[in-house]
């Protein structure tokens, strides 16, 4: 591994991620594709969490896979800790123990039929050598870590209420004591009170590890409270991308904008909700619209805006939007 | 309760729970809860606080032989429903109350066109006020040549009939609920549209019948954040066209905040506190409700911190002696561990269920 | 200080072999065909062991003629009758049991093995692999089992091992069917792709996770097949390919006294009830081992 010193843990460059489909039955038919991730650029530095946010089809979770190699991706490069992961040969064993992931489903994310304890003693095979008493020590560190007791671990899944399954699936991620975690929605399916807890184990555990953290989430409260920076991806682009103070309180992209004011504030003294106007709803996936994918539901939309995808460029320290046109939200 | 203002909706003492061979579990217990007319109320909880549960005895699809109600009243216009049998209790669902559910494509039948359901829907709710004879006879003489008997409607050969018929009065509920192009959309089968405009096909079928309650089920949960916002927004503008109340059954207490005029809070079966919106978060009574507020995330990590209420959500298999929060509660007494608190009005129109404001 | 997320009372805990034991005990249904099942095993042993000392364990010798008059109904002395060369049917039905029997469960338990393999790895790898396996199977579900087990056969030779072989061969397409419908359920599953961050190669990931929870439905299946493949063993024998004349076999008594329905009702019937004896306790004994090894 390259020098550790680097400012940057993670970076994408014009990473992309393409699936082919087929329209009609003809197998010579045209290739079309579905840009899951298009042209995405981004960069993670140690220690902090970057938010990715966006709505169902933004291609967020195919950016948490493909940066974890879980799928190939079809083109860019993905750079981790120096070493660029797309043009030389990964050992994924070696790279698993530096990265991990906490799915989004804590139902389906541990295998029903082992017992909890097992499933968090799963990673550990990532690293080399250790008897079966140093992994029963280490296991038993990882549950007291994230709050659970040793009888629970030795439960299964279905005997855990969904916010022990979703600490059980953080013990596990932690395990082989990674540098990067990718958290995609890790607190989507639990409660609010149960997600107030999650939230503050993860803090504490990225103090106490110095965990890098990359958040994907739909949900912007949780995204301003955990996250250094944000990246807002809209059909499968990013579209902005800066701290993330700026980021909620002054919004510059008009898809952003939108987001910010539909997420619904606990205040019924400022009832954003009830004064936004969205025309439109998310593109299709496969026939997007030309040049930005936004264009047709933005109030600022011109002629240019439906020819070519605009390019993300910056406008202020760290903080940079893909539009034509964003003076018109200043 | 003042007898002046009759509320449209009055739950009282309900208490139902669930019995398999393994275990009983109390999902309401004795609640007390009152919904006025044109009121956004809505009911916030977390897992297993009896909310759904509440949301489904009302309009009367609680599964009953695990289901039992052990005592209470629901008093809609001064109709106690649950003394009424199943076929008396059918002519108020979809007429007078009705609902929508959490997950728009398994509530629409995938297998039929739109219009044809909301036609179907306009058409039970003509039969059920009893203007079938003008409907069918119409239905009848263009369909048929022949007068047919109250069972045609059910066939499929009638639907489309049916669907051409009330074309008008089904584009006009497609507008209701701001659809762009209503025409299009009655053609359309339901997994060609989006989760959002099933959404509000529901809504436009749930209002069909013009219903004086509606009560909805988490409906924008599966929603995506800008599509809930539309969805709530025409929610509540729609409370004052068609003159109806809403019940919104929601986890989000912000949600909540941003559309109701009352809120309920629910824990473990219980109504904990019930107040006006702007009275519930200047100043929240009880612990519960306190917690709640103060484990939302607002703000970022390094100006705010998240207080995350301790312990977990009682297991209702075990009955629980006193206050079902005490084991959570920064300001637990020794009362509370002896006898449930009732709901009293602690300030005009707010209503707690906590000793701290007394017995 | 990180608070341990107290609960109350833990739930029952259905994950150790007693508590296991105890829901089959507790379901009647279970419990009965665990019996029926017993009875089968018990009597193929007995009659295992009494071939190998020597010593006969029921009142007649099922192959000696003329032990009670021909075409007895049951009666104190027989009490399944006796068939038209006048043995005993009861001791050949007894006889009986433990080919049939073994034959069931050794084709039945190849093919699920073989099947879950094969059907799952198809399902992970798609692709070339994944469409010529459901080609091959293809070819199987077109003939019928009893035309390609008389094929074989015959290359093979006539005999119980080589039908057994036979049987096995063509047993385990529907496996691997139903395996790979399953692996493909759960093969977006989280705890799949975990395993993989873990540093689990395919085949690990097959092995450890994805048969382990295919197995409850395939079991199902193979509970109802076992009378099946009995019939079809009897059919085999009926053709003289397995079991010949003289010693018995439950189909092939079936299929040799159909005709006498009527005259001789026992004849037919009684190894009919005994095959769907046979069918029926496996099945229920199969739902009772289902509920046994479900987590929830």
């Amino acid at each position: 591994m390259a020098s550790k010193s680097t400012v940057n843990i993670l970076e994408t460059v014009a990473l992309r991620k393409y699936y082919p489909t087929r329209t009609g039955i003809n197998p010579l038919g045209k290739r079309r594709f579905v840009r899951a991730v298009d042209d995405v650029s981004l960069t993670v530095p140690r220690g902090k969490t970057l938010a990715v946010v966006g709505e169902s089809g933004c291609g967020k979770t195919t950016l948490a896979r493909t940066i974890l190699l879980l799928t190939p991706p079809t083109g860019g490069d993905i750079i981790f800790d120096g070493v660029n992961l797309v043009k030389t040969k990964v050992n994924l064993k070696k790279l698993y123990r530096e990265m991990q992931m906490v799915f989004q489903d804590p139902e389906s994310s541990l295998d029903p039929r082992v017992k909890v304890k097992d499933s968090v003693a799963e990673p550990l095979g990532l690293l080399d050598g250790g008897d079966r008493e140093s992994v029963d020590k280490r296991v038993s560190e990882l549950l007291m870590a994230v709050g659970l007791s040793a009888e629970q671990g030795e439960r299964m899944p279905a005997h855990l209420s969904g916010g022990q399954k979703q600490r059980v699936a953080i013990a596990r991620a932690i395990a082989p004591q990674p540098k990067l975690v990718i958290l995609d929605e890790p607190t989507s399916a639990l409660d609010a009170s149960v997600q107030a807890q999650i939230l503050t184990l993860l803090l504490d555990l990225q103090k106490k590890f110095n965990l890098t953290y990359v958040l994907i989430t739909h949900n912007i409260a949780v995204a301003h409270y955990l996250s250094d920076t944000i990246a807002v991806m809209y059909a499968g682009n990013l579209v902005e991308y800066g701290p993330t103070k700026e980021i909620i309180s002054k919004p510059r992209h008009p898809y952003t904008v939108t987001l910010i004011s539909s997420a619904p504030v606990p205040n019924p003294w400022k009832r954003n909700l009830l004064n936004i106007e969205i025309k439109g709803e998310v593109p299709s996936a496969i026939n997007p619209p030309q040049g930005c994918k936004f264009h047709p539901r933005c109030p600022y939309a011109e002629k240019s805006c439906s020819e070519a995808h605009p390019p993300l460029e910056q406008i202020s320290q760290g903080h940079y939007v893909a539009c034509y046109f964003v003076d018109k939200t200043a | 309760m003042r007898l002046s203002e009759q509320p449209l909706l009055g739950i009282s003492d309900l208490t139902i729970s669930y019995e398999t061979n393994r275990a009983k579990l109390v999902a309401l217990d004795h609640t007390n809860l009152n919904i006025a007319k044109n009121t956004f109320v809505a009911v916030v909880g977390e897992s297993g606080c009896g909310k759904s549960t509440l949301a489904l005895s009302i309009i009367g699809l609680l599964p009953t032989p695990p289901a039992k109600v052990d005592s209470g009243a629901i008093n809609y216009k001064s109709v106690d429903l649950l003394t009424l049998d199943s076929k008396r209790r059918r002519e108020y669902r979809g007429t007078e109350i009705a609902m929508i559910f959490q997950e728009p494509l398994t509530s629409l039948n995938p297998v039929y066109r739109v219009g044809d359901q909301i036609a179907e829907a306009i058409v039970v709710r003509e039969i059920r006020k009893g203007r079938d004879t003008q409907v069918e006879t119409e239905v009848m003489q263009k369909v048929y040549s022949t007068k047919g008997s109250y069972l045609a409607p059910r066939f499929s050969r009638p639907r489309r009939g049916l669907t051409r018929l009330l074309r008008d009065e089904i584009i006009s509920a497609l507008k209701l609920v701001r659809i762009s192009d209503p025409e299009h959309v009655i053609s359309r089968y339901p997994f060609e549209l989006s989760g959002g405009m099933r959404q509000r096909i529901m809504i436009a079928m749930a209002l069909a019948e013009k219903p004086a309650l509606l009560i909805a089920d988490e409906p924008t949960t599966a929603l995506d954040v800008t599509t809930q916002a539309q969805v709530l927004k025409l929610m509540k503008g729609l409370m004052n066209e068609v003159q109806t109340s809403i019940l919104l059954i929601t986890h989000d207490l912000a949600v909540a905040s941003q559309v109701g005029d009352r809120i309920v809070v629910m824990y473990a079966g219980d109504v904990v506190e019930d107040a006006n919106v702007y009275d519930l978060f200047s100043e929240p009574l009880h612990p519960y409700s306190q917690g709640l507020l103060a484990c939302i995330p607002s703000g970022s990590k390094d100006d705010s911190t998240l207080k995350p209420i301790p312990g977990t959500i009682p297991d209702l298999r075990y009955t629980i002696t006193g206050c079902k929060f005490a084991s959570r509660c920064p300001h637990a007494m020794k009362v509370c561990h002896e006898k449930p608190p009732g709901l009293i009005e602690a300030k005009p129109k707010h209503m707690v269920a906590c000793f701290l404001y007394g017995e | 200080m990180l608070d341990v997320a107290k609960e109350g009372r833990a739930p029952q805990i259905r994950g150790r072999a007693r508590d296991r034991l105890r829901v089959v005990r507790e379901d009647k249904g279970a419990l009965a065909g665990a019996i029926i099942v017993f009875c089968f095993v018990g009597t193929s042993i007995a009659v295992y062991v009494s071939q190998l000392i020597g010593v006969r364990i029921t009142p007649y010798n099922p192959l000696q003629e003329n032990v009670g008059p021909v075409l007895g109904a049951p009666s104190l002395a027989h009490p399944f009758g006796t068939d038209i060369l006048g043995r005993d049917v009861f001791s050949r039905i007894v006889y009986a049991t433990p080919g049939d029997f073994a034959v069931g469960i050794v084709v039945i338990g190849c093919s699920f093995l073989v099947g879950a393999v094969i059907g799952s790895y198809a399902a992970f790898h798609g692709g070339l692999l994944d469409e010529a396996l459901m080609r091959v199977t293809d070819i199987f579900f077109a003939i019928p089992a009893l035309v390609l087990a008389m094929a074989i056969g015959l290359a093979l030779g006539p005999g119980i091992s080589n039908m057994t072989i036979a049987l096995t061969i063509i047993w385990w397409p529907p496996y691997a069917r139903l395996a790979r419908g399953e692996a493909l359920k759960i093969a977006h599953q989280n705890y799949i792709e975990a395993a993989r961050l873990s540093g689990l190669g395919s085949l690990m990931v097959l092995f450890k996770h994805v048969i382990p929870n295919i197995t409850i439905t395939m079991l199902v299946y193979a509970t109802l097949d076992v009378g099946t493949v009995i019939l079809v063993y009897s059919g085999l024998s009926y053709l003289g390919l397995a079991v010949r004349p003289p010693l018995p076999d439950w189909g092939q008594m079936v299929s040799q006294y159909q005709d006498w329905m009527i005259a001789a009702p026992w004849l037919p019937l009684i190894p009919g009830l005994i095959i769907a004896l046979g069918v029926i306790g496996f099945s229920l004994l199969g739902d009772g081992i289902r509920d046994a090894l479900e987590v929830y």
